[in-house]
């Protein structure tokens, strides 16, 4: 990949394809997940992708393209989600019977209590949840990936976990018979 | 309660669930878009890191020999660009060029939009380069889309070689700008900023707003803005103050969204009266609600903002302070020559001018509900 980074910070629009296509993929897994939108997610990958052209010959160290990639698409996501600044209803079907997913650990129920907790989240907060559920990354390497203190991710995603939590919690909590969480 | 274990697993069972293969049209749409857009050239800048450690004498004798060659080489190009005497003024143009510090090829000259002072020396800035107008005069933009506007007041020391005009933010702190080829700066004492074609950009202490395109930067030295957003919507060349537009195509207006949910209760704003304001290039940034409406604010460059011209009640507050105005999803703005906002039934609800007054029940039939940071436009009667 290396070599491929250093062609196309010479202009070499080939060698941008190739990497296109080896990370693009794994960027909009991660921008769909951030913005839990899939229009938004091919708007915020498009984007980014476009961006990373550009500034391409800026990028200093190589090997760091994936990592300087993902920052970029993080970026697009925070703008994707402020463009669209509005409060449509996010109206999703969610499969009554089945296999919830790759886990059947995960309810419907878990899905769709997740979902309404998770879009209450502040983007940013989303953004370091994901990088930390998803991808796995460790608070210094999400601080180093966003550009803010480690600090900063560690409370974004100490906030977010405990919204989320406290959603699941709450829907888990049993119910009285007059419909109040005991 | 969900042990940590448990909701980790779960978190990530669900972040699982979605999409993994990003669409073809995408990438197709990429690979189409980067055929016709240049990259940015990497100005010349200082080493932000070295492999290896230099002492004190050799960074100054580092320092010395760049300053000599960057000097030397200034003059060399001055006197380079000196027209020959009788000969021709060298005319102020745009031209593709190799990006880095580049001194001024031309003197700038007076313009409509301003007169440049002869008898000051015009100061070489950092600069990238500019595609050439075309057929129709139109230059092509070294940048896309306009969000993350990079504000701040234009600030300048002549004695700062290597960056010696820069963006002021609020909080003080200085942000680096690359600024476009043939742009200029001269001191009068304070900094005046000129573009390629010698008419003042701005000046002193006046608001500076690049669109800039999703900028990652740290508006530092070595990771500065570009201010390639100018070029944006055919605006270039423009008065960048606040609220001036050479544009003829006035850029979309964005309105803060109020929940449809939303009750009202009875308090005392600090006001009477308030006028609304649009403007799709202001730079006027205020706090506004987050878009969860979880309590926390953005700092967001509003289009549109209504301020006090009337206080009242027990706690008036002082005429004149902003506020930020709120719509339900029914009020869509247009931005042509005269920006208005619509209702949902499509009738205007306000322009820029339009005041509110009185007991703040209704703005053309739609409810309005008062607080004492902004103004919220509803289309229900809330509870």
């Amino acid at each position: 990949m290396r070599d491929l980074v250093v062609q196309a910070q010479n202009g070499d629009r080939d060698a941008f394809a190739a990497l296109v296509q080896m990370i693009s993929d794994r960027m909009y897994a991660l921008a769909s997940r951030i913005l839990r939108d899939n229009d938004l997610a091919e708007d915020a990958l498009q984007s980014a992708l476009i961006t990373v052209w550009r500034k391409l010959p800026t990028l200093r160290d190589p090997g760091r393209f994936e990592a300087w990639v993902r920052r970029l698409l993080v970026h697009a996501c925070y703008a994707e989600a402020r463009r669209r600044r509005t409060w449509t209803a996010n109206v999703r079907v969610l499969p009554i019977e089945g296999p919830a997913g790759p886990d059947e650990y995960l309810t419907v129920d878990d899905r769709d209590v997740l979902d309404r907790a998770f879009r209450r989240l502040t983007i940013e907060q989303r953004a370091v949840f994901v990088l930390h559920h998803h991808l796995g990354l460790q608070l210094t390497e999400i601080a180093e990936t966003l550009g803010i203190p480690a600090g900063t991710a560690r409370s974004r995603l100490h906030y977010a976990t405990r919204v989320l939590r406290a959603a699941v919690e709450a829907d888990a909590a049993p119910v009285d018979h007059e419909g109040r969480i005991a | 309660m969900t042990s940590e274990r448990d909701f980790d697993r779960l978190a990530r069972a669900w972040l699982e669930l979605g999409p993994d293969e990003a669409p073809d049209r995408v990438v197709a749409a990429v690979l189409q878009a980067v055929e016709d857009t240049p990259q940015v050239r990497r100005p010349l800048r200082w080493p932000t890191w070295r492999s290896f450690k230099m002492n004190r004498i050799s960074q100054a004798a580092g320092l010395a020999a760049v300053l000599v060659v960057v000097i030397g080489g200034g003059i060399l190009l001055s006197q380079r660009n000196q027209p020959a005497a009788g000969g021709p003024p060298a005319s102020p143009s745009v031209t593709p060029a190799a990006t880095g510090t580049s001194l001024p090829t031309s003197t700038p000259t007076q313009t409509p939009g301003g007169t440049a002072p002869s008898s000051v020396t015009p100061v070489a800035l950092r600069t990238f380069p500019v595609s050439p107008p075309d057929a129709q005069g139109e230059r092509s933009c070294d940048a896309i889309g306009v969000d993350d506007p990079v504000v701040g007041i234009l600030d300048g020391d002549a004695t700062l070689l290597e960056d010696p005009v820069w963006l002021r933010a609020q909080d003080g702190s200085k942000s680096s700008i690359v600024w476009p080829a043939g742009f200029t700066a001269r001191f009068t004492p304070t900094v005046v900023l000129y573009d390629d074609r010698g008419a003042i950009v701005a000046r002193a202490g006046d608001t500076i707003s690049l669109q800039q395109s999703r900028s990652t930067a740290a508006g530092s030295f070595d990771d500065p803005y570009y201010a390639s957003g100018m070029l944006l919507q055919k605006c270039y060349p423009r008065d960048l103050s606040t609220g001036s537009n050479g544009s003829n195509e006035p850029a979309m207006i964005e309105l803060q969204r109020a929940p449809t949910n939303l009750g009202c209760d009875a308090i005392d704003p600090g006001y009477r009266s308030a006028t609304i304001h649009i403007d799709p290039e202001s730079a006027i940034v205020l706090e506004v609600n987050n878009p969860a409406y979880d309590g926390t604010k953005d700092k967001v460059n509003v289009d549109v903002w209504a301020e006090i011209d009337t206080a009242g009640g027990a706690e008036p507050q002082k005429v004149g302070t902003r506020l930020a105005v709120y719509w339900t999803a029914g009020f869509n703005a247009t931005d042509g020559t005269t920006p208005v906002i619509h209702g949902p039934r499509g009738e205007e609800v306000a322009r820029d001018g339009t005041r509110i007054d009185g007991e703040f029940t209704k703005l053309t039939g739609y409810s309005v509900c008062s607080s004492r940071d902004a103004v919220y436009i509803l289309e229900y009667v809330p509870g």
